[in-house]
C-alpha cells in the first residue's frame, strides 16, 4: 500500500516536470514547483509513517519543505518578477532552445536514462522499483535547466533538482542527522534571495541595454 | 436475440448522435448566457440538406459523391463491434478487435481525406494536410495506448477490457490506468475536434476539419455531418465503457430488453456528464496556434509513455 502510494506521487513529480517542460510562462512554472513541493512534503510525511523510529524528524521536514519550498520561495520569486516586469504573468520563455515537443521526448528519454542507472546501482541494495523517481527527476530537471534560456526558469530546474535529492536521500540516507537534512532546505531560501537579486541586476541591465539600441535605432 | 441487440445498438448510436451534438452545442451557448438553438437543431439542419440538391465540381470524381457514404458505412459497422450498449460481444463483434477497430477509423480518416483532395479545392486541401499532419502523430499514440490496455488485460478485445477494468479495483485504481485515460482523453479532444485544438468556426488560421468538406452540398454534406456525429459518439461511448465509467453496462446475454433498453438511458447520461466537461472546456479555454497542437500531442504521448513506465514499476 505504502509503495503504491509512493509510486503515485513519484509519478506525479514526473509528470508536473513534463507540464513544466510544457509550459512557457514564468509563473506557470512557479506554480508547478509549488505543488511538487508539496508532494515531496507528502512523500516525506509518507516516509515517517512508514518508519516510526525518526517519525517526528520527517514530519518536521515535511513541514519546512511546504513553508520554504511550497511557500516561501514561490512567493519570493513572484515578487521578484513583479519588482521587474510590469506584467509578470507575461514574462515567458519566448525562444527556447528546442522545440517543446522535441523537449518533451528528450526528457521521456532521460527519465528512461534515470531508470536504467538506478536499476544498475541502487536497486541491487534497495530492492525498491520506485527509488528511480529521484534520478528521472534529476534527469528532467538538468534538461529544463539547459533547454531554457530564461533565468527564473533555470532557476525553477535547480529547485526540482534539488526536490529530487530531499526524496533521494529521504529514502536512501534516511539515518543524516536532521541539521544536515534541515540546513540544507533553509540554505535554499539564501540561495533564492541571492540569485534573485543578480537575476534581477542582469534582467535590468538587459532591458537598458535593449533601451539603449532602440533609442539608436529611432535615431 | 443478439442480432436484434445489434440492430439497436446501430439505430441507437445513428439516431441520438446528431441529439448529443444538439445538446453540446446547447449547453455552450447556456454557459455563455445565451439563448442557443434546440437541441434538436443537428436534426433540422440534416433534414434540410436532405431536401437540398446536390452540387459536385466538374473536376472531381465519382469518390467524391460516394465519399461520405462508405464513411457512414464504416461507422455502422464499427457501432456493431464495440461495447456501446451491451459489455458482452454481440452478432459481428468478432470481426475485429481494440486495433481493428482502431484500423477501421484510420480507413475512414483515409477516404474522408481522399475526397477532400479530389474536391480540388484549396482550402480542402489546407484541411486535409493538417489533419494529416496531426493524425500521424495521433494515431501511433492510440496504438500505444491500446497495447497499454491489452497489457492490462491480456486480450485486444474491448469487452474483455471493460470486464476486467469493472470486476478488479487493482487495475481500475492503478496508475497504468490513470495515464491511460487522460493519455485517450487528450487523443479525444484531438480527434472531436473540441477546444484547445480546434474551434467550430471557418476562420482560416486554424480550421483543420471544417475545411475538409468546403466543396460538399445536399445530401452529401448531410451524410458527412451525420458520420461525424456518430464518429463523435462513437468515440465517446469507447471512451465511457472501456476506459472511464466502465459500469453499469449489462453483461450478461441474458439479461433482457429492458435492462439494454434502461442502460440505453444511463449511456445518454454518462454521454451528457461527457459532454458537459467538453462543453467546459470549449468556453473557457482560448485555442492554441496552429503548431502548438503538436507540444500537446507531446504530453499525450508522454502520458502513454508513462503508462508503460508505472506498469513496470508497479509489476511484482
Amino acid at each position: 500500500m505504502m509503495e503504491q502510494a509512493f509510486q503515485i506521487l513519484g509519478f506525479l513529480l514526473i509528470v508536473l516536470t513534463i507540464l513544466m517542460q510544457w509550459e512557457s510562462y514564468v509563473k506557470g512554472v512557479i506554480f508547478l514547483f509549488s505543488v511538487s513541493s508539496f508532494i515531496v512534503a507528502a512523500f516525506l510525511i509518507l516516509l515517517g509513517l512508514s518508519r516510526p523510529g525518526e517519525n517526528y524528524l520527517l514530519f518536521i521536514l515535511a513541514a519546512l519543505t511546504i513553508t520554504v519550498r511550497g511557500l516561501i520561495i514561490p512567493i519570493i520569486m513572484n515578487r521578484a518578477l513583479r519588482s521587474l516586469y510590469k506584467k509578470p504573468w507575461r514574462v515567458r520563455e519566448d525562444r527556447p532552445l528546442m522545440g517543446i515537443g522535441g523537449s518533451i521526448l528528450i526528457s521521456l528519454l532521460l527519465i528512461l536514462v534515470g531508470f536504467f542507472i538506478y536499476q544498475n546501482s541502487l536497486y541491487e541494495v534497495l530492492k525498491i522499483k520506485s527509488g528511480a523517481v529521484p534520478f528521472a527527476l534529476f534527469m528532467q530537471a538538468s534538461l529544463l535547466i539547459i533547454s531554457r534560456k530564461n533565468a527564473y526558469i533555470q532557476m525553477m530546474g535547480f529547485l526540482v533538482m534539488e526536490n529530487a535529492v530531499v526524496m533521494l536521500s529521504g529514502w536512501v540516507f534516511s539515518g543524516l542527522p536532521f541539521v544536515v537534512e534541515a540546513g540544507g532546505i533553509l540554505d535554499l531560501l539564501g540561495l533564492v534571495v541571492v540569485s534573485s537579486l543578480i537575476i534581477r541586476v542582469r534582467e535590468e541591465a538587459i532591458m537598458q541595454e535593449g533601451d539603449h539600441f532602440e533609442k539608436e535605432l529611432r535615431g | 436475440m443478439l442480432v436484434v441487440y445489434s440492430i439497436l445498438e446501430i439505430l441507437f448510436v445513428v439516431i441520438c448522435s446528431p441529439l448529443i451534438a444538439g445538446i453540446q452545442s446547447r449547453m455552450e451557448e447556456r454557459l455563455e448566457s445565451k439563448q442557443g438553438p434546440s437541441i434538436f437543431q443537428p436534426y433540422y439542419d440534416l433534414a434540410k440538406l436532405f431536401r437540398k440538391e446536390s452540387l459536385v465540381p466538374k473536376v472531381s470524381s465519382p469518390l467524391f459523391r460516394l465519399g461520405p457514404y462508405v464513411v457512414f458505412m464504416f461507422y455502422l459497422f464499427i457501432a456493431i463491434i464495440i461495447p456501446v450498449i451491451t459489455a458482452f460481444p454481440l452478432t459481428y463483434a468478432s470481426s475485429a478487435d481494440f486495433v481493428g477497430g482502431g484500423l477501421l477509423f484510420g480507413a475512414a480518416a483515409a477516404i474522408k481525406k481522399m475526397t477532400a483532395i479530389d474536391s480540388r479545392c484549396n482550402y480542402a486541401h489546407l484541411g486535409t494536410s493538417r489533419n494529416a499532419s496531426i493524425g500521424a502523430l495521433s494515431e501511433p499514440i492510440m496504438v500505444l495506448i491500446f497495447i497499454m490496455l491489452g497489457v492490462l488485460s491480456d486480450t485486444n478485445n474491448p469487452f474483455v477490457i471493460n470486464n476486467v477494468l469493472r470486476s478488479s479495483a487493482h487495475w481500475y485504481l492503478s496508475l497504468l490506468h490513470g495515464f491511460v485515460v487522460i493519455s485517450f482523453f487528450i487523443i479525444l479532444i484531438i480527434e472531436t475536434g473540441q477546444l484547445p485544438v480546434e474551434s467550430h468556426s471557418n476562420g482560416e488560421l486554424g480550421m483543420i476539419d471544417q475545411a475538409m468538406p468546403m466543396e460538399y452540398t445536399g445530401p452529401e454534406l448531410a451524410m458527412y455531418k451525420w458520420a461525424s456525429y456518430t464518429k463523435t459518439f462513437l468515440l465517446l461511448s469507447v471512451f465511457l465503457n472501456v476506459y472511464i465509467l466502465p459500469f453499469l453496462v449489462p453483461m450478461k446475454p441474458d439479461a433482457g430488453i429492458l435492462v439494454i433498453l434502461a442502460y440505453m438511458a444511463i449511456h445518454l447520461v454518462k454521454l451528457i456528464l461527457l459532454i458537459l466537461v467538453f462543453a467546459l472546456l470549449n468556453t473557457t479555454v482560448s485555442k492554441f496556434r496552429l503548431y502548438k497542437n503538436f507540444d500537446f500531442l507531446s504530453v499525450a504521448f508522454a502520458l502513454a509513455f508513462l503508462a508503460s513506465l508505472a506498469y513496470y514499476i508497479s509489476k511484482p
